[in-house]
């Protein structure tokens, strides 16, 4: 059963997510109405996080050089490098977007990122109206980020944060010493 | 007789190779001196070769070992060093952070790390480089 609703709203969460995490790294997004990731060396790659009710994927396609932008020191030019911290980045994502449905009372846990292809994270034309696309611009290049979610239409995500929940959690970048 | 003053060593645990070198880039040009490890076996493995490190960072999603089970592996066993422990991840999850606590980890850094407020850490729990 696929709950359209709530893959809209895990998407716009994601949509968020992504703008939150791409500010910290240095650069300014945009969410752009369309795009699409080109050029010559482009890294696909996907995670996939849930719980008992929920089965969600998240795939990121982009050039190389989005990703080696993105990237803090060291940026070293070995395509090795720059899969790995694409990998990194949809953990990242992923991870921001589950503090973010965290605090409106949806908690979801991500398994480890993997390579992907591009052909397998960007749906075809005919299978595109259960996946949803965010595009994101930074600079003149385009990050792609697809969602997949597999969810009951009654999930319960509140509409508004949890307060208790949201300041007992830390932010990206905080760091709690014990 | 000089005797040549080491760096302190600081361990690196998480599955990814990219925050492995940033950790390592951040950490060296502060003056510490950076043994890595892919996952928490590997850690427990580089513990036992390697008992002088002075802390340890540590991912909390990982493969074969995850880090709530190397700090709870660190905490039973007699024979590995009692290191501080401070995780390095995305996850934010209260009941984590306090998981983490309860094994004794000794702090929480939420990815994407800030270089100076690593460093910062670092320098707080293992002291100064050497």
């Amino acid at each position: 059963m696929i709950g359209i609703g709530s893959a809209e709203r895990l998407a716009q969460f994601l949509a968020t997510a992504l703008q939150d995490l791409v500010r910290r790294l240095g650069s300014e997004p945009n969410i752009l109405h369309c795009g699409e990731a080109q050029g010559s060396e482009v890294v696909a790659v996907s995670v996939e996080f849930g719980n008992d009710r929920v089965r969600c994927s998240l795939g990121l396609i982009g050039e190389s050089r989005l990703f080696s932008r993105l990237s803090p020191p060291p940026k070293p030019d070995d395509p090795e490098y720059l899969t790995d911290w694409a990998c990194e980045l949809a953990n990242q994502a992923t991870g921001c977007l589950r503090n973010l449905v965290r605090v409106h009372g949806l908690a979801l846990a991500a398994r480890v990122p993997r390579i992907s292809t591009v052909e397998s994270v960007r749906p075809s034309a005919e299978s595109r109206h259960h996946r949803i696309p965010i595009m994101v611009g930074i600079d003149d290049m385009v990050l792609e980020a697809w969602i997949d979610v597999d969810a009951p239409a009654d999930l319960d995500i509140n509409e508004l944060p949890d307060e208790r929940v949201a300041t007992e959690m830390p932010a990206s970048g905080d760091v709690l010493l014990f | 007789m000089s005797e040549t003053k080491r760096r302190k060593s600081v361990l690196i645990i998480d599955d990814s190779k990219a925050i492995r070198m940033q950790v390592r880039a951040t950490l060296e040009e502060a003056g510490y001196d950076v043994v890595e490890a892919c996952d928490g076996q590997a850690g427990v493995d580089a513990l036992e070769v390697a008992p002088s490190l002075a802390m340890v960072l540590c991912d909390l999603n990982m493969p074969r070992m995850g880090g709530l089970e190397f700090l709870d592996r660190c905490q039973r066993s007699e024979r590995l060093p009692r290191l501080p422990v401070v995780m390095l991840t995305t996850d934010c999850a209260p009941e984590e952070i306090m998981k983490a606590k309860s094994l004794g980890a000794r702090g929480w850094i939420v990815k994407p790390f800030q270089a100076d407020r690593l460093v910062a850490t670092v320098r707080w729990i293992a002291g100064e480089p050497g």
